[in-house]
């Protein structure tokens, strides 16, 4: 195992963590989970829906 | 330490009752298509291009999800929390655009020219008068495919063997031999219904489970603050290595280059329906991708050790939990939506393995310029599916240990050679025969290779790196060879 691989193996890449951490002290917190888990299909969903309207070749 | 108590999976009347019910109806369909699918092998292989545009939209989806979404990412999401989440949205937002774009073009494309397989795709784009691009394309597919045939198989065996006590061979055995039944007489209209009961039964299972297991715990709030007792990571989307988070998003790579569904999109009775398509196939991926996590976090409240599953394996979860919670009649159906995963990806394949023997070598290489009856050409890819169905029976006992490895190493192999060769091939106009058949080599190979440098693999999926290098010798041999003289006017053929 090179250094870098180790490296990127164990960096734990937390972005949410990183991020949330200096907003709220107590993450991993609901928002994340919520935004994640509802708000991220939901998005999916209607990109599908948005881009079906408007496809073109 | 205290002994963990251990259960296993518990049969009665209902549950097996749901669950040959449900066989039933795939043969039954199956029969159903017979008399539709012998007209040629337009009709045996796509359809003859006149499918629904719902049937398309849920068969493209359903044929791309093996047993790897039910047993696979409950398992992982139960191990790792929501951060199996990533597994599953890169594939989720690829394939999308794939309804959206990509599908359009090759399937505007194959209805003009008459393409029924993918090698014949590439020969009419590339002007591949010598057969040697359309070669090459079935060597790989018959690779890949028979290696990820088998490897459904050895997943069916083992569903059968954990859930009826049946030896992993018999289990095998019966799963085949499903596949042959339905497959062999009802061509792609049967195995295209089938995969609609499938992804309904998909759906039944992994929408209704977690929905009835959170609200047993107590609802979502609940299952949060005891998770987070468990540990902080399991309600942590971004609890992931950025190794393993860049893999995750790559596996969507794959979904390009898997011939089982451009087959697909070829297959819709007009290609404005895609658009629709993607909407209702991009529902059904979301909802069966978000069950799944969601399957896997409410597990681990219910089985907070993995000693409480059956061989403290992950992929137990699924129906384990199914079972715990849901009424025995209901549980058949989970039952059910494993085979159905199985099933579902194996026939796909299994026809376009056929297709590529029964066409490409038989039609257009050894009978190149000849006649040939349709009733031969249907009755040829019958026996062909059956013989294939033995060859991958063959393969699938002596690699039992390796089921998930094998769908993951074919899913990467196809999707790192045909992808990226597949999309120039649509978008770019420069591209040439030459560039297509370095791009493929190259896929296959860097997969292959990497796959087998520990370092490499452990490092990153194989597919990605597979998929550049894949695209870029593609571009850069296409850069020096000439394109094919027709090329404007495979682009023409390529809109409505």
């Amino acid at each position: 195992m090179t250094l870098f691989h180790s490296y990127l193996m164990n960096l734990n890449f937390q972005i949410g963590f990183r991020y949330f951490s200096v907003l709220q002290p107590n993450y991993p917190d609901m928002i994340t989970f919520y935004s994640v888990m509802f708000l991220l299909p939901a998005g999916i969903i209607l990109l599908a829906i948005f881009l079906s309207k408007r496809s073109e070749n | 330490m205290e002994k963990t108590a251990q259960l296993s999976v518990q049969f009665d009347l209902y549950t097996t009752a749901a669950f040959v019910g449900y066989l039933l109806l795939i043969v039954g369909v199956g029969f159903y298509s017979t008399r539709f699918s012998s007209k040629g092998i337009s009709e045996f292989f796509i359809g003859d291009r006149k499918m629904n545009r719902v049937v398309v939209a849920l068969s493209a989806v359903v044929s791309g999800r093996s047993a790897w979404l039910l047993l696979g990412v409950t398992g992982m999401a139960y191990a790792s929390g929501p951060s199996a989440i990533w597994a599953v949205a890169g594939y989720i937002i690829v394939e999308l655009f794939l309804f959206l774009y990509y599908a359009r073009r090759l399937r505007n494309f194959s209805g003009k020219r008459n393409c029924i397989t993918i090698p014949d795709f590439f020969s009419e784009r590339f002007s591949d008068k010598n057969g040697v691009l359309r070669t090459l394309l079935v060597v790989i597919f018959l690779i890949f495919m028979i290696g990820y045939v088998s490897a459904q198989f050895v997943a069916g065996g083992k569903a059968f063997a954990s859930g009826f006590g049946l030896e992993m061979n018999t289990g095998i055995l019966i799963t085949a031999t499903i596949v042959l039944l339905y497959t062999v007489v009802g061509g792609f209209l049967a195995v295209s219904l089938t995969d609609m009961f499938q992804a309904a039964f998909m759906l039944i299972a992994l929408v209704l489970l977690p929905i009835i297991a959170i609200a047993n715990i107590g609802g979502l709030a609940e299952m949060m603050q005891q998770l987070t007792l468990i540990d902080v990571a399991y309600i942590d989307p971004f609890a992931v290595s950025i190794g393993a988070a860049i893999g995750f998003l790559g596996i969507g790579l794959g979904s390009p280059g898997n011939p089982h569904i451009m087959a697909r999109y070829m297959s819709i009775d007009d290609s404005k329906q895609l658009r629709t398509a993607a909407v209702v196939g991009t529902v059904w991926n979301v909802l069966m991708a978000w069950g799944a996590v969601f399957i896997g976090l409410a597990g681990r409240v219910y089985f907070p050790d993995v000693a409480m599953l059956p061989d403290s394996d992950t992929e137990n979860l699924f129906p384990m939990l199914a079972q715990l919670q849901l009424h025995p009649a209901l549980f058949g159906i989970v039952l059910a939506s494993i085979f159905a995963a199985i099933m579902s990806t194996a026939d796909s394949q299994l026809l376009v393995a056929a297709s590529s023997v029964v066409r490409d070598i038989y039609d257009k290489q050894i009978k190149k310029g000849e006649e040939v009856s349709q009733n031969k050409l249907v009755l040829y890819s019958r026996i062909v599916v059956a013989a294939l169905v033995l060859i991958s029976l063959l393969f699938g006992f002596v690699a039992t240990d390796l089921v998930f490895w094998l769908v993951l190493f074919a899913w990467a192999g196809l999707g790192a050679s045909l992808g990226p060769t597949s999309i120039l091939a649509l978008y770019w106009k420069g591209t040439t025969r030459s560039g297509v058949i370095a791009g493929l080599f190259t896929g296959t190979l860097v997969t292959i290779l990497w796959y087998y440098i520990p370092v490499l693999k452990n490092s990153l999926y194989e597919l990605i790196p597979g998929f550049a290098a894949a695209m870029t010798v593609t571009w850069l041999v296409s850069l020096f060879t000439k394109p094919a003289p027709n090329t404007k006017r495979a682009f023409e053929d390529m809109f409505d």
